[in-house]
Protein backbone atom coordinates (compact mmCIF):
# COMPACT_ATOMS: atom_id res chain seq x y z
CA UNK A 1 0.00 0.00 0.00
CA UNK A 2 1.87 2.89 -0.83
CA UNK A 3 5.53 1.80 -1.32
CA UNK A 4 5.13 1.00 -5.34
CA UNK A 5 3.30 4.31 -5.78
CA UNK A 6 6.71 6.24 -5.06
CA UNK A 7 9.12 3.19 -6.35
CA UNK A 8 6.97 1.54 -9.61
CA UNK A 9 6.32 -1.72 -10.58
CA UNK A 10 10.09 -3.37 -10.58
CA UNK A 11 11.95 -6.34 -9.50
CA UNK A 12 12.25 -4.86 -5.90
CA UNK A 13 8.04 -4.43 -5.12
CA UNK A 14 7.32 -7.82 -7.30
CA UNK A 15 9.46 -9.18 -4.12
CA UNK A 16 7.76 -7.28 -1.82
CA UNK A 17 4.65 -8.57 -2.44
CA UNK A 18 5.05 -11.95 -2.29
CA UNK A 19 7.14 -11.45 1.31
CA UNK A 20 4.31 -9.03 2.72
CA UNK A 21 1.81 -11.24 1.60
CA UNK A 22 3.55 -14.38 3.02
CA UNK A 23 3.47 -12.32 6.48
CA UNK A 24 -0.18 -11.44 6.11
CA UNK A 25 -0.79 -14.77 5.45
CA UNK A 26 0.59 -16.66 8.29
CA UNK A 27 -0.54 -13.62 11.07
CA UNK A 28 -4.07 -13.09 10.56
CA UNK A 29 -5.88 -12.01 12.89
CA UNK A 30 -9.01 -12.32 14.08
CA UNK A 31 -11.50 -10.21 16.00
CA UNK A 32 -12.89 -11.66 18.87
CA UNK A 33 -16.69 -11.66 18.14
CA UNK A 34 -19.05 -14.61 17.84
CA UNK A 35 -23.15 -14.07 17.14
CA UNK A 36 -24.36 -17.44 17.87
CA UNK A 37 -23.46 -21.63 18.24
CA UNK A 38 -21.32 -21.26 15.31
CA UNK A 39 -19.03 -18.92 17.53
CA UNK A 40 -18.92 -21.69 19.93
CA UNK A 41 -17.41 -23.82 17.62
CA UNK A 42 -15.14 -20.99 16.52
CA UNK A 43 -13.64 -21.16 20.24
CA UNK A 44 -13.18 -24.90 19.40
CA UNK A 45 -11.11 -24.12 16.98
CA UNK A 46 -9.05 -21.71 18.84
CA UNK A 47 -8.57 -24.54 21.91
CA UNK A 48 -5.57 -27.07 22.23
CA UNK A 49 -6.86 -29.91 20.52
CA UNK A 50 -7.79 -27.99 17.03
CA UNK A 51 -5.01 -24.77 18.34
CA UNK A 52 -5.60 -22.50 14.84
CA UNK A 53 -2.42 -20.43 16.85
CA UNK A 54 -0.64 -22.81 14.48
CA UNK A 55 -1.48 -21.15 11.50
CA UNK A 56 -1.00 -17.78 13.18
CA UNK A 57 -4.54 -16.86 13.91
CA UNK A 58 -4.54 -15.05 17.42
CA UNK A 59 -7.95 -13.90 18.58
CA UNK A 60 -7.33 -9.92 19.09
CA UNK A 61 -10.11 -8.35 21.94
CA UNK A 62 -10.19 -5.02 19.37
CA UNK A 63 -11.48 -4.60 15.71
CA UNK A 64 -8.91 -2.08 15.62
CA UNK A 65 -6.03 -4.61 15.99
CA UNK A 66 -7.94 -7.59 13.61
CA UNK A 67 -7.18 -8.77 10.30
CA UNK A 68 -10.32 -10.79 10.19
CA UNK A 69 -13.56 -11.23 11.19
CA UNK A 70 -15.27 -14.31 11.23
CA UNK A 71 -18.76 -13.57 11.20
CA UNK A 72 -20.15 -16.96 13.20
CA UNK A 73 -23.75 -17.36 13.33
CA UNK A 74 -26.77 -15.45 11.92
CA UNK A 75 -27.24 -12.09 11.70
CA UNK A 76 -30.36 -10.20 12.57
CA UNK A 77 -31.78 -6.92 11.71
CA UNK A 78 -30.57 -5.58 15.15
CA UNK A 79 -27.25 -6.57 15.57
CA UNK A 80 -27.06 -5.62 11.49
CA UNK A 81 -25.50 -2.18 12.63
CA UNK A 82 -23.37 -3.45 14.93
CA UNK A 83 -21.55 -6.16 12.79
CA UNK A 84 -21.19 -3.44 10.52
CA UNK A 85 -19.62 -1.08 12.55
CA UNK A 86 -17.31 -3.60 13.72
CA UNK A 87 -16.15 -4.49 10.14
CA UNK A 88 -15.46 -0.52 9.71
CA UNK A 89 -13.59 -0.06 12.86
CA UNK A 90 -11.16 -2.89 11.23
CA UNK A 91 -7.64 -1.61 9.20
CA UNK A 92 -7.29 -2.65 5.45
CA UNK A 93 -6.51 -5.15 4.66
CA UNK A 94 -9.09 -6.67 5.90
CA UNK A 95 -11.36 -10.03 5.42
CA UNK A 96 -14.19 -11.37 6.22
CA UNK A 97 -15.35 -15.57 6.82
CA UNK A 98 -19.25 -16.10 6.68
CA UNK A 99 -19.34 -18.82 8.66
CA UNK A 100 -22.12 -21.25 8.69
CA UNK A 101 -25.26 -21.42 7.17
CA UNK A 102 -27.01 -18.44 8.74
CA UNK A 103 -23.90 -15.95 8.35
CA UNK A 104 -23.46 -17.38 4.19
CA UNK A 105 -27.54 -17.28 3.05
CA UNK A 106 -29.69 -17.14 6.29
CA UNK A 107 -29.77 -21.05 6.76
CA UNK A 108 -32.48 -22.48 7.74
CA UNK A 109 -33.73 -18.57 9.18
CA UNK A 110 -35.78 -18.04 6.56
CA UNK A 111 -38.12 -15.23 8.56
CA UNK A 112 -38.75 -11.87 8.82
CA UNK A 113 -35.99 -10.70 11.64
CA UNK A 114 -32.54 -12.19 9.98
CA UNK A 115 -30.60 -10.89 7.18
CA UNK A 116 -30.38 -13.06 4.41
CA UNK A 117 -26.57 -13.54 4.45
CA UNK A 118 -24.15 -11.23 5.64
CA UNK A 119 -23.09 -10.56 2.16
CA UNK A 120 -25.33 -8.17 2.31
CA UNK A 121 -23.83 -6.04 4.47
CA UNK A 122 -20.21 -6.70 4.20
CA UNK A 123 -17.98 -8.13 1.52
CA UNK A 124 -17.09 -11.95 2.12
CA UNK A 125 -14.22 -12.99 1.24
CA UNK A 126 -14.49 -16.95 2.41
CA UNK A 127 -18.09 -18.92 2.89
CA UNK A 128 -17.92 -22.25 4.87
CA UNK A 129 -20.78 -24.09 4.69
CA UNK A 130 -22.16 -26.40 7.84
CA UNK A 131 -24.69 -26.28 10.37
CA UNK A 132 -22.34 -25.35 12.27
CA UNK A 133 -19.49 -26.31 10.49
CA UNK A 134 -17.02 -28.99 12.18
CA UNK A 135 -13.84 -27.30 13.37
CA UNK A 136 -12.01 -28.94 10.36
CA UNK A 137 -13.94 -27.11 8.06
CA UNK A 138 -13.54 -23.69 9.58
CA UNK A 139 -9.85 -24.30 9.65
CA UNK A 140 -10.22 -25.73 5.69
CA UNK A 141 -11.81 -22.42 5.41
CA UNK A 142 -9.04 -20.73 6.72
CA UNK A 143 -6.40 -22.49 4.31
CA UNK A 144 -8.62 -21.34 1.28
CA UNK A 145 -8.11 -17.58 2.80
CA UNK A 146 -4.76 -18.03 2.98
CA UNK A 147 -4.24 -18.97 -0.01
CA UNK A 148 -6.38 -15.99 -1.61
CA UNK A 149 -4.00 -13.51 0.67
CA UNK A 150 -1.04 -15.48 -0.62
CA UNK A 151 -1.98 -14.02 -4.40
CA UNK A 152 -2.33 -10.14 -3.14
CA UNK A 153 -0.41 -7.40 -3.84
CA UNK A 154 0.67 -4.08 -2.26
CA UNK A 155 -0.72 -2.43 -4.80
CA UNK A 156 -3.97 -0.58 -3.39
CA UNK A 157 -6.97 -2.57 -4.63
CA UNK A 158 -10.51 -0.94 -4.58
CA UNK A 159 -12.66 -1.74 -1.53
CA UNK A 160 -13.89 -5.24 -2.36
CA UNK A 161 -17.97 -4.48 -3.54
CA UNK A 162 -20.66 -5.78 -1.77
CA UNK A 163 -22.72 -8.41 -3.54
CA UNK A 164 -26.50 -8.10 -3.12
CA UNK B 1 -45.76 -33.01 45.66
CA UNK B 2 -45.26 -32.96 49.23
CA UNK B 3 -47.55 -32.11 52.43
CA UNK B 4 -46.05 -28.15 52.33
CA UNK B 5 -47.66 -27.10 48.63
CA UNK B 6 -51.15 -26.14 48.54
CA UNK B 7 -53.95 -27.97 47.32
CA UNK B 8 -55.29 -27.24 44.11
CA UNK B 9 -58.40 -27.16 45.15
CA UNK B 10 -58.20 -25.47 48.55
CA UNK B 11 -56.43 -22.64 46.02
CA UNK B 12 -59.20 -22.12 43.47
CA UNK B 13 -61.94 -21.90 46.11
CA UNK B 14 -59.89 -19.29 47.80
CA UNK B 15 -59.45 -17.16 44.75
CA UNK B 16 -63.54 -18.47 43.27
CA UNK B 17 -65.32 -17.08 46.58
CA UNK B 18 -63.28 -13.66 47.01
CA UNK B 19 -62.78 -12.75 43.21
CA UNK B 20 -65.97 -14.43 41.65
CA UNK B 21 -67.18 -11.47 39.95
CA UNK B 22 -64.07 -11.23 37.78
CA UNK B 23 -63.97 -14.90 36.87
CA UNK B 24 -65.06 -15.99 33.88
CA UNK B 25 -64.10 -20.11 33.42
CA UNK B 26 -61.74 -21.79 35.75
CA UNK B 27 -60.25 -25.39 35.69
CA UNK B 28 -57.57 -27.25 37.30
CA UNK B 29 -55.59 -29.64 34.82
CA UNK B 30 -53.04 -31.64 35.74
CA UNK B 31 -52.08 -29.83 39.15
CA UNK B 32 -52.12 -26.47 37.77
CA UNK B 33 -54.74 -23.76 38.38
CA UNK B 34 -55.93 -21.82 34.69
CA UNK B 35 -58.33 -19.22 35.32
CA UNK B 36 -59.99 -16.87 32.78
CA UNK B 37 -60.97 -13.64 33.76
CA UNK B 38 -62.20 -10.37 32.71
CA UNK B 39 -59.40 -8.10 31.34
CA UNK B 40 -60.94 -4.86 33.29
CA UNK B 41 -60.24 -6.57 36.77
CA UNK B 42 -56.57 -7.91 36.18
CA UNK B 43 -55.08 -5.55 37.95
CA UNK B 44 -57.48 -5.85 41.15
CA UNK B 45 -56.84 -9.29 40.84
CA UNK B 46 -53.33 -8.87 40.91
CA UNK B 47 -53.33 -7.18 44.00
CA UNK B 48 -55.81 -10.29 45.55
CA UNK B 49 -53.34 -13.05 44.33
CA UNK B 50 -50.33 -10.29 45.91
CA UNK B 51 -51.79 -9.67 49.17
CA UNK B 52 -54.01 -12.54 50.10
CA UNK B 53 -51.79 -14.03 53.13
CA UNK B 54 -53.76 -17.30 52.47
CA UNK B 55 -52.04 -17.31 48.74
CA UNK B 56 -49.36 -15.19 48.25
CA UNK B 57 -48.37 -15.03 44.80
CA UNK B 58 -45.17 -12.90 45.06
CA UNK B 59 -43.69 -13.42 42.16
CA UNK B 60 -45.02 -12.79 38.56
CA UNK B 61 -42.33 -15.52 36.64
CA UNK B 62 -43.83 -14.87 33.15
CA UNK B 63 -46.22 -13.41 31.15
CA UNK B 64 -47.00 -13.75 27.12
CA UNK B 65 -49.45 -13.36 24.86
CA UNK B 66 -50.71 -15.75 22.11
CA UNK B 67 -52.99 -14.83 19.05
CA UNK B 68 -55.90 -17.59 17.57
CA UNK B 69 -56.64 -15.76 14.45
CA UNK B 70 -60.24 -17.98 14.28
CA UNK B 71 -61.41 -16.74 17.90
CA UNK B 72 -63.50 -13.71 17.84
CA UNK B 73 -61.24 -12.70 20.86
CA UNK B 74 -58.25 -13.18 19.08
CA UNK B 75 -55.44 -12.14 21.55
CA UNK B 76 -55.12 -14.11 24.80
CA UNK B 77 -52.76 -12.59 27.55
CA UNK B 78 -51.56 -15.56 30.09
CA UNK B 79 -50.24 -14.17 32.99
CA UNK B 80 -48.15 -17.17 35.56
CA UNK B 81 -48.11 -16.16 39.49
CA UNK B 82 -45.88 -17.78 41.44
CA UNK B 83 -46.24 -18.18 44.97
CA UNK B 84 -42.86 -19.25 46.63
CA UNK B 85 -44.03 -19.59 50.16
CA UNK B 86 -46.31 -22.26 48.94
CA UNK B 87 -44.75 -23.69 45.83
CA UNK B 88 -47.69 -23.22 43.82
CA UNK B 89 -48.69 -21.46 40.27
CA UNK B 90 -51.36 -20.46 38.93
CA UNK B 91 -52.40 -19.29 35.00
CA UNK B 92 -54.44 -16.23 35.11
CA UNK B 93 -55.87 -15.40 31.26
CA UNK B 94 -57.25 -12.47 29.93
CA UNK B 95 -58.60 -12.26 26.41
CA UNK B 96 -59.38 -9.57 23.91
CA UNK B 97 -60.62 -8.83 20.62
CA UNK B 98 -57.67 -7.44 17.89
CA UNK B 99 -58.88 -3.64 17.58
CA UNK B 100 -59.26 -3.59 21.84
CA UNK B 101 -55.20 -3.46 22.08
CA UNK B 102 -55.53 -2.13 25.53
CA UNK B 103 -54.85 -3.50 28.94
CA UNK B 104 -53.80 -2.40 32.52
CA UNK B 105 -50.08 -2.56 33.17
CA UNK B 106 -49.33 -4.79 36.23
CA UNK B 107 -45.64 -2.98 36.53
CA UNK B 108 -46.72 -1.13 39.73
CA UNK B 109 -47.58 -4.65 41.82
CA UNK B 110 -45.08 -6.41 39.84
CA UNK B 111 -41.81 -5.28 39.05
CA UNK B 112 -41.27 -8.30 36.54
CA UNK B 113 -43.60 -7.29 34.67
CA UNK B 114 -42.03 -4.49 33.05
CA UNK B 115 -40.11 -6.10 30.64
CA UNK B 116 -42.46 -8.95 29.94
CA UNK B 117 -44.78 -6.27 28.68
CA UNK B 118 -42.58 -4.53 26.65
CA UNK B 119 -41.95 -7.98 24.73
CA UNK B 120 -45.63 -8.19 24.49
CA UNK B 121 -46.30 -5.10 23.00
CA UNK B 122 -43.34 -5.37 21.13
CA UNK B 123 -44.47 -8.80 19.34
CA UNK B 124 -48.38 -8.02 19.96
CA UNK B 125 -48.83 -4.32 19.95
CA UNK B 126 -51.13 -4.43 23.28
CA UNK B 127 -50.80 -0.92 24.71
CA UNK B 128 -50.02 -1.50 28.57
CA UNK B 129 -51.83 1.35 30.08
CA UNK B 130 -49.26 3.16 32.79
CA UNK B 131 -46.89 1.09 32.32
CA UNK B 132 -43.40 3.05 32.84
CA UNK B 133 -41.60 3.29 29.53
CA UNK B 134 -43.42 1.24 26.98
CA UNK B 135 -41.10 0.84 24.09
CA UNK B 136 -39.89 -2.20 21.63
CA UNK B 137 -37.45 -4.77 23.61
CA UNK B 138 -36.49 -7.31 20.74
CA UNK B 139 -36.90 -5.73 17.35
CA UNK B 140 -35.21 -2.40 16.27
CA UNK B 141 -36.74 0.72 17.76
CA UNK B 142 -37.88 1.47 14.06
CA UNK B 143 -39.40 -1.58 13.28
CA UNK B 144 -42.40 -1.92 11.42
CA UNK B 145 -45.37 -4.13 12.56
CA UNK B 146 -45.65 -6.45 15.69
CA UNK B 147 -44.44 -10.08 14.23
CA UNK B 148 -46.23 -12.46 16.52
CA UNK B 149 -49.46 -11.66 15.16
CA UNK B 150 -50.77 -14.51 12.63
CA UNK B 151 -51.30 -11.88 9.63
CA UNK B 152 -47.78 -10.57 10.12
CA UNK B 153 -46.22 -11.91 6.36
CA UNK B 154 -43.40 -14.37 7.47
CA UNK B 155 -40.65 -13.34 5.21
CA UNK B 156 -41.31 -9.54 5.03
CA UNK B 157 -37.74 -8.16 5.52
CA UNK B 158 -36.68 -4.82 4.66
CA UNK B 159 -33.96 -4.05 2.35
CA UNK B 160 -30.20 -4.38 3.22
CA UNK B 161 -30.35 -0.44 2.35
CA UNK B 162 -32.61 0.00 4.41
CA UNK B 163 -31.14 -1.30 7.80
CA UNK B 164 -30.70 2.32 9.75
CA UNK B 165 -26.90 1.81 10.10
CA UNK B 166 -26.76 4.57 12.67
CA UNK B 167 -26.55 2.19 16.49
CA UNK B 168 -26.29 4.39 19.00
CA UNK B 169 -23.28 6.35 18.72
CA UNK B 170 -22.13 4.90 15.20
CA UNK B 171 -20.37 7.53 13.31
CA UNK B 172 -19.47 6.89 9.82
CA UNK B 173 -15.42 6.54 9.33
CA UNK B 174 -15.16 8.58 6.42
CA UNK B 175 -16.23 11.67 8.05
CA UNK B 176 -13.80 11.57 11.08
Amino acid sequence: MGIEEHLGDNIITASLDKIVSWGRKWSIWPATFGLACCAIEMMTVASSRYDFDRLGLIFRSSPRQADLIIVSGRVSYKMAPMVKRIYDQMPNPKWVIAMGDCASSGGLFNVYSIVQGVDRIIPVDVYVPGCPPRPEALIYGIVKLQEKIEKGTLKHEEPPKILR
Amino acid sequence: MNSDNMDVMFALTVIKESMSKSIIVSDAINGDVHIQIKKEDLLEFAVFLKTDSRLEFDMLSDLFAVDYPKKTERIEVIYNFYSIKNNFRVFIKAASKADETEYPSLTSVYNSADWFEREVYDMFGLKFKNHPDLKRILNPDDWDGHPLLKDYPLRKRPEPEEIKMDAPGYIELEKI
